[in-house]
């Protein structure tokens, strides 16, 4: 049985000021489940928890790649997740 | 006309002589203000082979229908010309009191002509218009000259002044405001060929409403939206916290576009900044976001944004935050425009450091050098007077390989969004009438979706990136702030309903779509006149030719196959022919046909 990937999620911008740190260390099978861990874990993320929606304030990449509509992507250890503010730019 | 007053002054500096003009519903409805109305202004009243410095330039300062109501971020007004930096069409925006006082003079719109015979302040008080000496204020740097300007006039007077790089004529100097400017273009040198060291408004006319109470609910409830997430970041953080972000994603440009992204980042982060040296935070007049956050520098407070902390930073390879807030600190003073001025040292820098150009110290990551650069280049002293001219210029003096990593289009220096690996923001870069530009093609927020790949955009990204601009152009004639487009659920069906409660016109989101749409094709059209020709809707060889290193994230490449399709698929979303030009029915078809005869 393989194990649950470990990932890193780093925060950027509003995403950060909100989590009230620069990253943390987690394990998740998908891009949904990791994002649950993080509402779960930090108050005022906790809108991660409804799952892709156009008027998010956030984006979600894994390993910068590609911003994020499906979030049952499947993750593999050492993947990091980035979650940034979806008004990057100004 | 409920929001307007109906008619424009244009005024010949030369002699003094003042004529207010009449301005037709008709235009006012298919232009709106702002820069819809400075761009049919500069059709009706210049010839588009202007020289832009010389007397007959018309400079256009241009107010809209919901200036001096209660609507959020509305006290915003549009300045145009034609560029000295690009040779094409400008505008700039700037905000807060000025806009207010410019409206209640009882003009729409104010066109300068002439040059005056010696230093003057433009003058106009409750539609009297008249010059004063200020021979005594010539040379003064910005901060300087409005605090005497204040004493001087008073505080119900606004004031919009030029620095020294105006009256240098510096390719990129500023007009400012209350400490914001209009920067792009080159317009405070416009300004300084007019021998115009400000131009100084007051009054007491005030546009009727079409539906008073209407508006003020409608501004009750624009007010609270405005607290919302939409615009948090801007509330929060400002947009230096963009800084961070782009660097991870390896989309930073730094060291003159030849890497996207830079060591020790987090020295000049927006998050350490505001730990570390956040002063306080401002607003503009009527506005309920308050973006502007002030930072302690050697040189005194500052209001930094990501682009000149971007430009003045990791594009001249500087990490070091003192430095970085004090350039952009001696930019306010002296009148410059940050991003040019950052990306024209960064372009320096390189070719000194490739042989190409000998200014002693001139390198990336040297502090001092830049700061000592920055007051050259503001008054045109040494080797500022060549940097002075941008990067086109340089690059056409210095000639060899230089002209392939000049970063321009049109000869306006790019911001900070590297195209490799922000594609769809490349293809807004290449086409926009300003030349390289992220505030009238904001086609980075498709890159910043999960609709593309930013590193290998397809056509079909040139839909969202021309509905990008749309937005723009309306927000930009209205005028609303950009910082409130995610406040709105639908924007244009949303800003028909303001305008209609401000006017009493009917209007509805498809005539402001196609209203968006006229202003963009009205622009082309200048261009057009002005000389423009497809080869300029491009990129410098760099993005084409050279892939963006991998970094912390991988790199990309942007092929010139794939920016010409971009480009067809742009210009047939846009109704223009496959090389760019507008064909003659489709401006029937927007009602330009007033503007395209020359």
């Amino acid at each position: 049985m393989s194990r649950t990937p470990r990932v890193t999620v780093e925060f950027y911008a509003m995403a950060r000021r909100r989590a009230g740190t620069d990253s943390v260390l987690l394990t998740a099978q998908t891009v949904a489940e990791a994002l649950h861990v993080v509402a779960d874990s930090f108050p005022g993320l906790a809108e991660l928890s409804r799952g892709p929606d156009s008027s998010s304030p956030y984006l979600v990449s894994v390993n910068a790649g590609p911003f994020l509509q499906d979030w049952d992507t499947a993750l593999i250890d050492g993947d990091r997740l980035l979650i940034l503010s979806a008004d990057a730019g100004g | 006309m409920h929001g307007y007053h109906g008619r424009y002054l244009r005024v010949d500096v030369s002699t003094g002589d003042a004529q207010w003009q009449t301005l037709p519903e008709s235009a006012a409805r298919r232009f709106l203000g702002g820069v819809g109305l400075a761009t049919w202004l500069l059709l009706r009243e210049t010839s588009a082979r202007v020289e832009p410095l010389s007397p007959e330039a018309a400079l256009i300062f241009a107010f809209s229908p919901l200036v001096g109501t209660p609507l959020t971020t509305s006290a915003k007004f549009a300045v145009a010309a034609k560029s000295p930096l690009t040779d094409r069409l400008n505008d700039s925006l700037s905000s807060s009191h000025f806009a207010l006082a410019g409206k209640r003079t009882g003009a729409d719109a104010l066109v300068v002509t002439g040059r005056a015979a010696s230093p003057s302040i433009l003058r106009i008080d409750d539609g009297r218009c008249y010059l004063e000496p200020a021979d005594d204020l010539w040379g003064l740097d910005i901060p300087t000259a409005q605090e005497r300007l204040r004493r001087r006039l008073g505080p119900n007077v606004a004031c919009a002044v030029i620095g020294p790089a105006g009256e240098k004529g510096v390719r990129f100097a500023t007009i400012s405001h209350d400490r914001r400017h209009a920067g792009r273009g080159g317009l405070g040198a416009v300004m300084g060929a007019k021998r115009l060291k400000a131009l100084a408004v007051t009054g007491s006319q005030r546009c009727l409403l079409a539906d008073p109470r209407g508006v003020a609910l409608a501004a009750k409830t624009l007010s609270e939206r405005s607290f919302g997430p939409a615009t948090a970041k801007y509330r929060e953080l400002g947009t230096v916290a963009n800084l961070l972000t782009f660097n991870r994603l390896n989309a930073l440009p730094t060291h003159n576009f030849q890497v996207g992204q830079i060591d020790d980042a987090q020295a000049i982060s927006g998050e350490s900044l505001h730990l570390a040296r956040q002063q306080t935070r401002e607003s503009c007049a009527a506005c309920t976001i308050g973006c502007e956050h002030l930072f302690r520098s050697s040189r005194g407070p500052v209001r930094l944004e990501y682009e000149s902390l971007f430009a003045l930073g990791p594009l001249c390879g500087i990490t070091d935050p003192d430095t970085v807030l004090s350039a952009a600190r001696l930019c306010d003073d002296l009148g410059l425009d940050t991003i040019s001025t950052g990306a024209t040292l960064a372009f320096a820098m390189e070719c000194v450091e490739r042989g190409f150009l000998k200014v002693p110290g001139l390198r990336f990551g040297q502090g001092d050098a830049l700061l000592q650069a920055i007051t050259a280049i503001g008054t045109r002293h040494s080797f500022g007077d060549w940097l002075a001219e941008g990067t086109r210029r340089m690059a056409d003096r210095l000639g060899g390989e230089t002209a392939r990593f000049a970063p321009h289009v049109k000869g306006m220096e790019i911001p900070g969004y590297e195209p490799r690996a922000l594609q769809t923001m490349a293809l807004g870069f290449a086409t926009n009438t300003r030349g390289a530009d992220h505030n009238r093609s904001s086609a980075y927020e498709v890159d910043f979706s999960s609709r593309v790949d930013r590193r290998q955009v397809d056509p079909a990204a040139a839909r969202w990136a021309v509905e990008t601009e749309d937005k723009a152009a309306l927000m930009d004639s209205l005028i609303l702030c950009k910082f409130l487009r995610g406040v709105f659920t639908d924007l244009f069906a949303e800003s028909a309903e303001l305008l209609r409660l401000v006017t009493g016109w009917d209007v509805t989101a498809a005539e402001l779509r196609r209203t968006a749409r006229r202003i963009i094709t009205a622009k082309k059209i200048y261009n057009i006149r002005a000389g423009w020709s497809p080869a300029e809707d491009t990129l410098p060889e760099r993005f084409l030719s050279q892939r963006l290193p991998d970094g912390v994230a991988p790199g990309a490449e942007l092929s010139p196959e794939r920016l010409e399709a971009l480009k067809t698929a742009y210009y047939h979303e846009r109704g223009w022919i496959p090389d760019g030009f507008v064909p003659q029915q489709l401006a029937a078809d927007l009602e330009l046909l007033d503007v395209t005869s020359p």
